[in-house]
């Protein structure tokens, strides 16, 4: 149980426990529940970025990346979570390309917004975002092993290889099943899906 | 209250969150959510002469005497986040896959709605971290 000297709070120590679990009641106030929204408005954001209501679902997204720097700074970085920052950006870029690509195609195909519903979707090259995300036109099936898919996932930038128990995020590789310190709940139902 | 909060966050974790529960139909699995969601509704319900909880947190205004901030907030979080693990079974893209679940599914209807509760949800929660005092004593993980 490390204890560190904060200076937000300095004279005093800001006690971290480490390895607690993550759903525990006073877990889900100050690093829990507020990541678990924010992924969860991702998300929402991915799925529907033509909404009128993205742009403030944004705000929000920077909202939450803000408590989650401050917990930064009055932990000496102990906690850092670039994880969300880099999720507040993917999603104002997914609002940024709703808006100025043409509307998706009728058949909402997985594939490219306004192209040939025949073409086969391009290979997305490493930190580009990619032409569509349309999660809703996912279509998945009800076996969990077949439904090992990396189609979906690969159409977001940060992952560019998926394997049974690693993500590689550019230099990095998360461990799935290890990963609740850095992508929490998201992570853990990747693992659901990929494992 | 945080007691039963904390059993129901169980019951959903064990009747939502297992392999055994995607195995299910969707049709079950969505009665299950509708069945957990109203049992949240009782529960909030039984809160809500002492506080508002689907509302953002007002530190200022609504705060009724002898609950601190801290214990409201403690109580807003263990609602929003049950409410988040109800719902997001049926929203989360990874889960729809697995269920075969589709935008032109019957129960598209359930799926839209529960999308909705996410969405209000996470926005409600994302106001509240103002009112998160970080200090010696915020626990983290």
């Amino acid at each position: 149980m490390p204890i560190r000297r904060s200076r937000e709070c300095s004279p005093c120590h800001l006690r971290i426990r480490t390895g607690s679990n993550l759903t525990n009641d006073h877990d889900r106030l100050a690093y829990f529940g507020p990541l678990y929204a924010l992924i969860n408005l991702f998300i929402h954001i991915l799925q529907h970025p033509e909404l009128p209501s993205a742009q403030s679902d944004l705000a929000l997204m920077d909202i939450g990346a803000a408590h989650f720097a401050r917990l930064e700074f009055a932990t000496d970085a102990e906690i850092s979570m670039a994880f969300v920052k880099e999720i507040a950006a993917l999603a104002r870029t997914a609002v940024r390309r709703a808006k100025t690509l043409p509307p998706r195609s009728i058949d909402g195909s997985l594939g490219v917004r306004g192209g040939d519903p025949l073409a086969q979707p391009p290979r997305h090259t490493p930190g580009a975002i990619p032409e569509q995300i349309d999660i809703d036109g996912f279509e998945g099936n009800k076996d969990v092993r077949s439904s090992r898919d990396t189609t979906f996932f690969s159409l977001f930038p940060p992952f560019e290889n998926i394997d049974k128990t690693h993500l590689t995020m550019g230099s990095r590789q998360i461990s799935l099943t290890s990963s609740w310190k850095t992508g929490a709940p998201f992570f853990q139902w990747m693992g659901l899906v990929i494992l | 209250m945080l007691i039963k909060f904390a059993q129901l966050s169980s019951a959903v974790v064990s009747k939502l969150s297992s392999v055994r529960a995607f195995r299910q139909k969707p049709e079950v699995l969505v009665k299950t959510v509708c069945e957990l969601d109203e049992q949240l509704h009782t529960l909030k319900s039984s809160v809500q002469p002492i506080l508002t909880l689907d509302t953002p947190l007002d530190a200022v205004g609504s705060l009724p005497s002898g609950i601190t901030l801290q214990q409201a907030l403690y109580l807003h979080f263990a609602y929003y986040c049950t409410i988040l693990d109800i719902h997001t079974a049926l929203t989360l893209p990874w889960s729809r896959s697995i269920l075969g679940l589709t935008r032109h599914h019957p129960l598209a209807d359930q799926i839209k709605k529960s999308a909705g509760i996410v969405a209000k949800t996470s926005r409600i929660a994302i106001l509240a971290t103002k009112h998160v005092h970080i200090d010696a004593n915020t626990p983290v993980s």
